[in-house]
């Protein structure tokens, strides 16, 4: 091969890009089929001291958000999502989370009111036609030499195969003499003169076309026991595996230099139907004035009973708790109908604040970060401080009764509160307390499902100064102006005070407007391959749960769902409709309604034929306010715009010479802005890739982006093309990918990715990836080098 | 607007093409090979008598096999998926090759088996056929059962099933990965999630260690086999 031709064969990054504002996104594995677990990696382009990230996802057809907290490794995102949120035909995700300095940010940049959602294609996974299926062994089979027999399956190649030039190499020695074939099956028995050696055997398979041309090739490892190995074996009735990877990264940003090192040890076992998995995280990103990048956890469980240690995110009514990491203690007890799940722990992490300026009496200011300060320790009675973090733990149980199958119902009891002794400059420990209740009700065999939840919390923001005492109460009594019920405010505390700190810094102030209650409830319907969901929520302006930082409060209204699967499933078509709006207590100057209606069509048609989807949104929001008002201020709030989404993808295999996998995806969006603001803005993005596939090992491919946005007068385009290639040497122990990605227009950079996997041994291998970046020139160029060693115990 | 109505006016008619032209051309057809023996397993082809099956065993249209106490039968079909025929079970290999695809039927008459089945392709099924139910199954692993009293509990770990009973209130469901699913003999489909239980049994139904104990009396030593899961 040329040197020319090995340079143009740049080989396929296993990690796909996609391009979005100031961050990228690539999955683990890049192509993400249907039922499996994949990885979210959300890479931040700017430097970001990020603190905290939760991913929200929501699945093809579904109204609702889930949310899971992201692991935080220097400027990357990561998030693994379970198989079984995986179905196709996408997955719409943004990211919602906090730097150090407490500042909120959204990723893509306010995704949720945009609908600029990062989308993730799911593919239904089709068989592979055209393969080669071996049936015994298989790859890292063990066997005894009794056992041994091969056997392999020409259903999917019988058309354009010799069949008298099959070869069958094992340990190297040709044993083609020595097949059998009947129908589609071709073996060679047990008892053949096999050259067979204890330990590791290599068995190939080569398969010609009539033109004596190699049309499939395959080959497998499998190791060859002892009986008395194999009773030595079976005799293990304790199973552990687990597996240790090292990573180094070297990040050279144009804001700075960082290195990352991290250590990731996994160990599974399990002892008859009792199993554990213990998992520690270990970086150097850990530092204490930051919350835990650590990570241990040790969990314990059969088919009843659950024992978290450490690290875990406990599940319980998604109003209450969820998506939350919580450091210490969780079980879930099942007993049949009665059932118990608790957790307990520190959900964040003291930070020490610091002492910036003492100040004398004389020389007060008026600032708010003006604390009083041990005199005797610092010399004088006040400081200007930066406050650090309460360490704050919390504590949630609910029993619960009957399985979920037909029935359940559940209540559930939460108290979290920050540990005002933990550092010594912090100001205002808040105190929270959620009580709720849930519900599910199954008729007819679940195709007629209720749920329902409800919540109701009082939040204190300041219990530094402890209960309201009795003196004060008395004031209140003996000022009948302030028409305040100063008996029922303590007969309140007393009941009140034993579960939370009654002051007056405690919300709700006016529960009879029911400002902190939370409701969802929910019916649907499956019959005909017809599934019907309709949802009402009411979530209070001041509803407030420590388990559930990124709910949407104030806000209320209902939304239907119908998703039809026509024609064996192979045609989906998808309607929703919500209906909400917010200012519920009327704490705001005007009501904001949301309207939105979504539809989504999905053709899954032959095995041969494109997938096709097309999706349309469109999202009208509008306030009560007279666009005609002379009053600035009701002006300067006025919100009146209409969102139109309209998304059209498609994939197909096509077969020309070679396999060839093409995609194409196209997005319009655009956004008018009725208000004379006019933060109109329209994007269109057109993205086409095609993957080669030359060979089993050699992997081409290019892709394509046109990028066009503009918001009020400002444009904003790119393209961007990209080539690479991916090349696997030495019976696929060593894999090389590589990658150009041109950008120009708006956006000028290069991005070069390389990367270089190794296998040492089957179990261990490393990894080498390279991302070089050339900015245009007033821009420093910045790279990413990472190496990472993995050993995997089995 | 008009660009997406046109859009979809070309592509709409295409969901009504569906075709199919398959051909029967053969009767008997090498279906399935046995990969794995614990224990007690028999087959039989057509008349002939039960013959004890051993690895490599191939199964062909029409061929029973049987498992006994204690005994697991692992089998592979040609388009790679895989069965583990449970104890006491006993099976049909019912295959039709066609010109385009192949049609692969297992008749579970008793007993329980574990699938793992590959995706079908357009021109190939893959059914599993119960005295109470027919699952056309399209890519998942479960595991289905006949019960004493000729129930069928279908417990499904990935994918999903189409699922028709054959009672006299037939009916037709799909289901989905981690639910469980009991047809009735008068053909009801009761379908709900899997308990922890089940769950459970799933995960125990794909072991197929054999465990041997050795057992000194004074009349001599005994090695009694069993499995491990069980």
């Amino acid at each position: 091969m040329s040197k020319t031709l090995l340079f143009f064969l740049f080989f396929f990054n296993q990690l796909l890009f996609g391009q979005f504002e100031n961050f990228d996104y690539k999955t683990n594995p890049p192509e993400v089929f249907e039922n499996q677990n994949f990885s979210l990696i959300i890479e931040l382009l700017e430097f970001e001291n990020v603190n905290q990230a939760v991913l929200f996802f929501r699945g093809f057809g579904e109204g609702d958000f889930i949310s899971k907290e992201m692991i935080i490794q220097g400027n990357s995102l990561i998030v693994e999502i379970d198989g079984r949120d995986v179905k196709p035909p996408f997955i719409d995700c943004y990211v919602k989370g906090l730097t150090e300095n407490g500042v909120e940010f959204t990723y893509p940049q306010k995704a949720f009111e945009t609908k600029n959602f990062i989308r993730i294609d799911i593919k239904n996974k089709t068989e592979q036609s055209g393969e080669l299926i071996l049936l015994n062994p298989v790859q890292d089979d063990i066997l005894t030499k009794e056992e041994f027999f091969i056997a392999f399956s020409i259903l999917r190649v019988k058309e354009s195969l010799d069949l008298t030039k099959i070869r069958i190499m094992l340990n190297e020695l040709d044993i083609s003499r020595l097949i059998q074939i009947s129908d589609d099956l071709v073996y060679i028995p047990q008892g053949s003169q096999f050259e067979l050696k204890t330990g590791v055997n290599s068995l190939k398979i080569f398969l010609y076309d009539k033109s004596g041309k190699l049309l499939k090739e395959l080959s497998v490892l499998f190791q060859i026991i002892s009986e008395i190995q194999k009773k030595e074996f079976e005799k293990i009735k304790f199973v552990l595996n687990g597996s240790a990877e090292l990573n180094l990264s070297n990040e050279n940003l144009r804001y700075g230099s960082n290195n990352f090192n991290r250590l990731n040890l996994l160990v599974n076992s399990n002892y008859g139907s009792i199993f554990s998995n213990a998992n520690v995280f270990i970086t150097n990103e850990e530092k204490s004035f930051l919350q835990p990048q650590n990570r241990f956890s040790f969990l314990l469980y059969n088919n009843w009973f659950k024992l978290n240690i450490g690290d875990h995110f406990p599940s319980f009514p998604s109003l209450i708790l969820s998506g939350k990491r919580v450091r210490g203690f969780g079980t879930d007890i099942k007993l049949g109908f009665i059932n118990f799940q608790a957790t307990y722990g520190e959900i964040t992490r003291k930070i020490e604040g610091n002492l910036l300026t003492l100040i004398k009496r004389d020389t007060i200011v008026l600032d708010p970060n003006l604390i009083k300060i041990d005199s005797i320790k610092y010399g004088q009675p006040f400081g200007l401080v930066r406050f650090g973090n309460f360490s704050r733990k919390i504590f949630a149980v609910r029993p619960y009764f009957g399985s979920g199958e037909n029935f359940q119902l559940g209540f559930t009891y939460l108290h979290s509160r920050d540990d005002e002794n933990s550092i010594e400059f912090g100001s205002k420990p808040r105190e929270n307390l959620v009580i709720g209740s849930d519900l599910f009700l199954g008729f007819d065999n679940k195709r007629i499902q209720f749920n329902f939840q409800g919540a109701f919390s009082f939040l204190n923001n300041d219990i530094s100064l402890g209960n309201i005492s009795d003196s004060t109460l008395d004031s209140l009594k003996n000022n009948n102006n302030l028409g305040i019920d100063a008996d029922l405010l303590r007969k309140i505390r007393d009941l009140l005070g034993n579960f939370i700190t009654v002051n007056q810094h405690i919300s709700p102030l006016n529960p009879h407007k029911l400002p902190t209650l939370a409701l969802e409830t929910g019916l649907s319907l499956n019959y005909l391959g017809n599934y019907f969901k309709g949802n009402y929520t009411y979530i209070g302006n001041d509803y407030s749960s420590f388990g559930q930082n990124f709910i949407r409060t104030d806000i209320k209204g209902f939304q239907i769902l119908d998703r039809i699967s026509l024609f064996e499933n192979r045609v989906f078509l998808s309607l929703t409709y919500e209906r909400l709006n917010d200012n519920l207590q009327k704490t705001k100057i005007t009501t904001t309604t949301f309207n939105n209606y979504e539809t989504a069509l999905s053709l899954y048609l032959r095995n041969n034929f494109p997938i096709i989807n097309f999706s349309f949104s469109n999202f009208d929001t509008k306030n009560d306010i007279d666009q005609f008002t002379n009053d600035s201020l009701s002006l300067m709030n006025m919100i009146n715009d209409n969102i139109k989404v309209f998304n059209f993808s498609s994939s197909y295999d096509l077969k020309y010479f070679i396999k060839h996998k093409l995609s194409f995806n196209f997005i319009n969006s655009s956004k008018t802005d009725l208000t004379p603001k006019d933060f109109s803005s329209k994007f269109n993005s057109f993205n086409f890739s095609i993957q080669n596939i030359w060979k089993k090992d050699l992997n081409t491919f290019i892709k394509t982006t046109f990028s066009n946005s503009k918001i009020k007068n400002t444009d904003f385009d790119y393209f961007s093309i990209t080539l690479g290639g991916r090349l696997s040497l030495f019976e696929n122990k060593l894999t090389n990918s590589a990658s150009l990605s041109v950008f120009s227009g708006d956006l000028k950079r290069s991005v070069l990715d390389l990367s270089a996997r190794y296998s040492f041994m089957k179990n261990l291998y490393s990894n080498f990836n390279l991302r070089y970046i050339f900015n245009s020139s007033n821009i420093k160029n910045e790279s990413i080098i990472n190496f990472s060693l993995r050993y995997e115990l089995y | 607007m008009k660009l997406y109505s046109k859009l979809l006016l070309t592509i709409v008619p295409i969901i009504i093409f569906i075709g199919s032209n398959n051909i029967a051309t053969k009767k008997t057809y090498t279906a399935a090979v046995v990969t794995k023996v614990i224990q007690e397993v028999k087959h039989k082809s057509g008349n002939e008598d039960w013959q004890t099956t051993k690895p490599l065993t191939q199964l062909k249209t029409n061929d029973l096999l049987k498992t006994g106490q204690k005994s697991v039968a692992v089998l592979k079909y040609v388009d790679g998926s895989i069965l583990r025929v449970r104890e006491n079970s006993t099976i049909v290999i019912l295959a039709d090759k066609r010109e385009k695809g192949l049609i692969k039927n297992t008749k579970i008459e008793n007993g329980k088996l574990v699938f793992d089945v590959n995706k079908q392709s357009d021109d190939d099924k893959f059914i599993i056929t119960t005295p109470t139910a027919v699952a056309t199954i399209r890519g998942t692993s479960g595991l289905i059962e006949v019960l004493d009293d000729g129930s069928t509990l279908l417990l499904l770990q990935t994918g999903s099933i189409e699922l028709e009973s054959l009672g006299l209130n037939r009916q037709t469901s799909v289901v989905e990965a981690g639910t469980s699913s009991l047809i009735n003999p008068d053909g009801n489909i009761i379908t709900n999630e899997l308990t922890e239980q089940q769950k459970q049994s799933l995960s125990n139904a794909y072991k197929t260690n054999e465990k041997t104990i050795k057992v000194q009396t004074n009349r001599g030593n005994f090695k009694i086999y069993y499995l491990d899961s069980e």
